[in-house]
């Protein structure tokens, strides 16, 4: 192990991390705030909405990241329209981890009994309320563990934007690799902080899981008691 | 909740003394006909106890008074209030779910399998609705909450969850729930079938209690003991109509028409 080797390139690596960590959490934003409400369409019944929605995802699944971050990258500006590398892999990565979240957060909505809807909508109340503090309450830790082992996928993911020019993890330790051809430490010290990010996405999502279910347990205790 | 305006100039309204009108209702479920040609009156304080066989509507019927089914034709009335329909241009239209949500306000409803809301306590289920719906201030749904449940016999069961309770203690909360929203007309699905005789004695107190004070019901049930006892009016359906429609006195009597005798030796 070359310790002053590492050292000398463990910046340009910790930079790098800082990109990984970037695409990491704009997708995942992004990806859950689109996929929440869109997860809710169709679920008690099919409409041409839905259909059109279940299609969609089903293609987005079904297509290698890889295929639409090329289709972005090279199609669009065919068309003219010509996009940096960061968007372009933002949009690519949000666009097939929203058809996972979509899943993951149905899965999970259809696990909570449907008389519970039907009770809220003899009450007269109004839809947001039923799935906001009702159903999504309950399919919260239902689907919080698939959620985050998701989000861990998404985490790794972010590497196939170094076909894409992207300065992330992968692509800077590969190219340090390609100049030094001393790839042990590298790859090692790659893996450690791919690790590193792995566990503290856990440790993010645990606490957000936890605020989550505290804060909506108090917004229920607003109307309620 | 002003709904008085939109339909004040519909011409053929109901008696007022009609708590719920059902003219010629009629239900598809794409080509199955679930429900033919129903009318049914309903007066204010009277209880109407629907019984019949599997699969003849009983459910669809009670869903077409709050129209969580849509019915295919006829006109449902609740209160003098047309439900589901809005009038415009002199024309009806369907209502939206904003306008329904403001009409189902009239009616409270009681399932087979209770319903409660699981993620609350006792006290947040009953007084979430009111408050949520905003029919009543937060302080005076709390208060009214409570007197509810103390009067379905579970003031000390305020804090507890749904799945601290037995089936009959979750019942009577549901009903405690939908009596929150002060309807004109409770529906009753069913409401003692999923429980043991012991439970759904309690409950059956509890709504005995409810018709002698004066609440208008509409409830479906096999307890031919409440239809009997406790019904002005006794309403036996078959494949999507309603073929009697009499005293409890006359449907249990030997003078009944042969179908019911049949149904009801089961
Ligand atoms: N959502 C639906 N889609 C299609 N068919 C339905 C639907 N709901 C009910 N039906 C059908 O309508 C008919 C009447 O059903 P309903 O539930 O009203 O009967 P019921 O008298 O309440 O029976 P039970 O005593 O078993 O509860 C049945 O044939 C049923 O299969
Ligand atoms: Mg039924």
């Amino acid at each position: 192990m070359d310790m002053n080797y590492l050292a000398e390139n463990l910046p340009l690596l910790l930079q790098a991390a800082w990109v990984t960590v970037w695409l990491t959490v704009l997708t995942l934003i992004l990806s859950t705030v689109i996929a929440l409400p869109l997860s809710v369409v169709g679920l008690t019944r099919v409409s041409p909405a839905s259909q059109a929605l279940d299609m969609a995802t089903l293609l987005l699944r079904s297509l290698p990241t890889l295929v639409i971050l090329f289709f972005f990258y090279y199609g669009l500006p065919q068309f003219g329209i010509v996009l940096s590398p960061f968007p372009v892999a933002v949009i690519g990565l949000t666009l097939s981890a929203i058809a996972y979240n979509i899943e993951i957060f149905r899965s999970g909505l259809r696990a909570v009994d449907p008389g519970q809807i039907e009770a809220a909508r003899a009450l007269g109340l109004p839809g947001w309320r039923t799935w906001v503090q009702i159903v999504f309450p309950q399919a919260l830790p239902i689907f919080t563990p698939t959620y985050l082992s998701n989000a861990t996928l998404v985490l790794k993911g972010t590497s196939v934007a170094s076909i894409i020019t992207i300065p992330e993890l992968t692509s800077v330790a590969n190219e340090i690799v390609s100049m030094t051809y001393q790839p042990f430490e590298i790859l090692i010290a790659a893996a450690l902080i791919y690790i590193l990010m792995g566990g503290v996405l856990s440790l993010a999502a645990q606490a957000v899981r936890w605020n989550m279910t505290r804060r909506l347990a108090s917004s229920a205790k607003e109307v309620g008691a | 909740m002003n709904i008085a305006k939109q339909d004040r100039r519909w011409p053929d309204r109901p008696d007022p003394e009609n708590i719920v009108e059902l003219r010629g209702v009629r239900l598809d479920y794409g080509i199955l006909n679930v429900l033919h040609d129903v009318n049914l009156t309903i007066r204010e304080g009277e209880t109407v106890a629907i019984i019949g066989p599997s699969g003849s509507g009983k459910t669809t019927l009670l869903r077409c008074i709050n129209y969580l089914a849509r019915p295919t034709a006829g006109e449902v009335w609740v209160d003098r209030h047309l439900v589901g329909q809005v009038e415009k241009g002199g024309k009806l239209h369907p209502a939206t779910e904003g306008v329904l949500r403001l009409h189902r306000l009239e009616t409270g409803m009681v399932f087979q399998q209770f319903n409660l809301f699981r993620n609350m306590t006792v006290l947040q289920n009953v007084m979430y609705a009111p408050v949520a719906c905003r029919v009543t201030s937060k302080e005076e749904a709390r208060d009214r909450a409570v007197r509810l449940i103390e009067r379905v016999g579970l003031g000390g069961k305020l804090s507890a969850r749904p799945h601290e309770l037995s089936g009959g203690q979750q019942q009577r909360i549901a009903i405690a729930r939908a009596l929150a929203m002060q309807p004109k007309v409770m529906l009753f699905d069913e409401a003692t079938s999923a429980l043991d005789p012991e439970l759904a004695r309690e409950v059956l107190e509890v709504m005995r209690e409810l018709a002698r004070e004066g609440m208008t019901m509409v409830v479906v049930t096999h307890e031919m003991g409440f239809a009997r006892n406790v019904a002005d009016r006794v309403v036996f359906m078959e494949n999507g109509r309603i073929v009697e429609d009499g005293a409890p006195a006359v449907i249990f009597s030997d003078q009944a028409p042969k179908r019911i005798r049949n149904f009801l030796s089961h």
